[in-house]
């Protein structure tokens, strides 16, 4: 049951409260009614100031994003972030499609290099040095960090190698350290009963919800110091998307983990912090049960209740 | 009524193809009665009857009451020279383009894109496949061979032919009179190697823009999968050419069926000599160059057809070729609008 998955982290009444057919009826708000004073600031360019509770200062940090920047050729898909994940804490990013969650997300292991044209300004700091320090080698940056795409995207390679990868590129050759680092890692992600017998086996024949768990075990066979969740669950059946569910919560214990996801449900289920972003500005964050519970937005009380967005 | 015409044109091409097996495997019916399977393992070629002394076993002239008796060795043809010169000069060309050709993909999807000169790179290779295999034959007669003849092979051997075990490269064993003797390969930069490195030329393009194709098609997410775990440009390279292998070798084996198939470049510098050499720089004859240049002069019947049943076993194997290859890159059939 889900319900089991609820009470470990927050209270049964978000479900409830953030099920779309509340008795409460509002009318719809139209785009300049006023309502949302900050949605409409955004919506004429400006970046104003986010309602950030205090509760997300007081942590210790692992990543801090100052005043982020980022730009997509002349497009500017980023504007002005400015947020502290605190360490060992599971943080999810929340807002509609285009938002910029996934860019921000993609900002931290610097996987955004990739595209022509992208240009940043502002800090991520992870662990104190910037990520986008003109001395800072990414390659080793991203061996500090792991992430799990939207799709599973398993290598056509054997479940063994898959999960080790990250261990022979970076030139690991003992077999005995990578089969026990194998095993740990497919034993956190959840898998290890299931493929135990067949780890020389083809990963591509394993269920789309194995295969993402497979991606988990891969990405944190290293132990990295933060693990990047990309909408981990788009692409999976209800109950596969369960199972990573628990997992991250689980996994939420161990590392620091900065999720994106479209599933409001799921943010309130699996995150101890949410971060509402729309159209590349940060809108509100704070702890994820006074986001859905006792938001201090407008925009983030209609937005977490299914009512705009 | 354009759905008839459309089944027509499909019908006319099936029937293209079946009616050039049917009159080859028709014309070339005589030798195929004659030699049967025994002609792609034998490696005499004859066209005309021989008349020459006998020898003993201890490979003296043996003498009748009325002098010297004579042997009367009858026509005989057999493909095994050159399916052996086809074989090699298509693998030594395999060897040379395929590590160029995959190369030259990788930096046309990872690295020219970045240098906004993917459109121009990829036009030049595109006009290197257009380019009449005449124009690589004469390159190769004129530039490549006398560059061969006068500069590398001279080098090669002086270098290579005091290595042990290399001597064999350089010289080649005749009987002559009934005795074995060794004597040098002349150089003349006409050989299978020259062959060889015309066909990689004339290959290259072909692979290169099937493996650019093959490899765009890589997900997205396969490559940035590997960079986030940590992997270098080159490791991530290497992911893709893993995930795409099996296009890859759909791209070898086009590039590969065209090797074995290209007929006026290689005739021009292979040479031209029915036997099989050890040496690489030996001259030889393939398949294809066989055919151009008997086919004109063949007038006995059985050279004929002997020829064509050459001609046969190629196009059985290029036809091969190109259906295991199509089968690798575009994978299993999907099932189109109909």
């Amino acid at each position: 049951m889900p319900g089991s998955v609820s009470m470990t982290k927050t209270p049964a009444r978000i479900e409830t409260h953030s099920r779309p057919s509340t008795p409460v009826v509002r009318p719809i708000p139209q785009a300049d009614s006023g309502q949302y004073p900050l949605i409409d600031a955004i919506k004429r360019g400006e970046t104003p100031e986010p309602m950030r509770h205090e509760s997300v200062q007081s942590v210790g940090q692992i990543l801090d994003i100052r005043n982020f920047e980022l730009w997509y050729g002349a497009t500017k898909a980023l504007h002005g972030i400015t947020m502290p994940i605190a360490a060992g804490k599971v943080t999810a990013l929340i807002g509609p499609s285009g938002c910029g969650k996934s860019t921000l997300l993609r900002s931290v292991n610097r996987l955004n290099d990739l595209i022509d044209g992208v240009r940043t300004s502002g800090t991520i700091a992870l662990d104190g040095k910037d990520v986008y320090a003109r001395n800072v080698d990414v390659i080793t940056l991203r061996k500090r960090l792991g992430m799990v795409f939207q799709k599973p995207n398993p290598f056509p390679m054997s479940i063994f190698e898959n999960v080790v990868y990250a261990l022979r590129i970076a030139g690991e050759r003992r077999k005995s350290l990578l089969q026990e680092a194998c095993e740990k890692a497919l034993r956190q992600a959840a898998l290890w009963d299931e493929v135990k017998d067949r780890l020389k086996a083809s990963a591509m024949g394993l269920s789309g919800g194995q295969q993402q768990r497979l991606c988990i075990a891969r990405a944190i066979v290293s132990e990295p110091q933060v693990l990047l969740l990309d909408e981990p669950c788009s692409a999976l059946d209800p109950i596969a998307t369960l199972r990573i569910e628990e997992l991250i919560i689980e996994i939420g214990r161990r590392y620091t983990v900065l999720i994106v996801t479209h599933n409001m449900q799921q943010a309130a289920r699996v995150s101890d912090f949410t971060a509402f972003m729309y159209l590349g500005r940060l809108v509100e964050y704070g702890r994820t049960a006074d986001i859905f519970q006792l938001p201090r937005l407008r925009e983030t009380e209609d937005y977490v209740t299914g009512r705009f967005g | 009524m354009l759905r008839w015409a459309c089944r027509l044109s499909g019908l006319v091409i099936a029937a293209m193809l079946a009616a050039l097996i049917l009159v080859l495997a028709n014309s070339a019916l005589p030798a195929i009665r004659k030699f049967g399977a025994g002609f792609i393992t034998s490696s005499e070629w004859r066209v005309n009857e021989i008349e020459r002394p006998l020898r003993g076993p201890d490979g003296k002239v043996v003498m009748g009451e009325d002098g010297v008796v004579m042997e009367i060795l009858p026509p005989a043809f057999g493909a095994l020279p050159v399916i052996y010169g086809t074989a090699a000069t298509s693998l030594i060309a395999l060897v040379v383009a395929v590590p160029l050709s995959l190369g030259a993909a990788l930096f046309l999807v990872r690295v020219a894109p970045r240098l906004r000169i993917a459109g121009p790179v990829s036009f030049l290779v595109e006009f290197l496949a257009a380019i009449p295999s005449l124009a690589f034959g004469v390159w190769g007669l004129f530039v490549l061979a006398p560059m061969f003849q006068n500069s590398v092979a001279p080098l090669l051997r002086r270098i290579l032919e005091p290595v042990p075990g290399l001597h064999w490269l350089f010289f080649e064993k005749i009987t002559v009179a009934g005795r074995i003797i060794e004597r040098p390969i002349p150089l003349n930069g006409r050989d299978l190697l020259t062959g060889s490195l015309i066909l990689a030329v004339m290959i290259l393009p072909i692979i290169t823009s099937v493996s650019r194709d093959v490899l765009r098609s890589v997900p997205r997410i396969q490559i940035e999968g590997t960079l986030a775990l940590g992997a270098t440009w080159w490791q991530s390279c290497v992911a893709m050419l893993r995930y795409a292998r099996s296009g890859l070798l759909g791209a070898v084996l086009l590039g590969l069926a065209r090797a074995a198939g290209e007929t006026m470049a290689v005739t021009m510098v292979i040479g031209n000599n029915n036997q099989i050499s050890a040496s690489p720089f030996a001259p030889a004859q393939t398949m294809a160059s066989l055919l151009a240049n008997e086919f004109g002069e063949a007038t006995d019947g059985m050279h004929r057809a002997a020829l064509l049943y050459v001609a046969l076993i190629l196009l059985v194997m290029s036809l091969a070729f190109n259906v295991v290859a199509r089968k690798l890159v575009v994978g299993r059939p999907s099932h189109a609008v109909h």
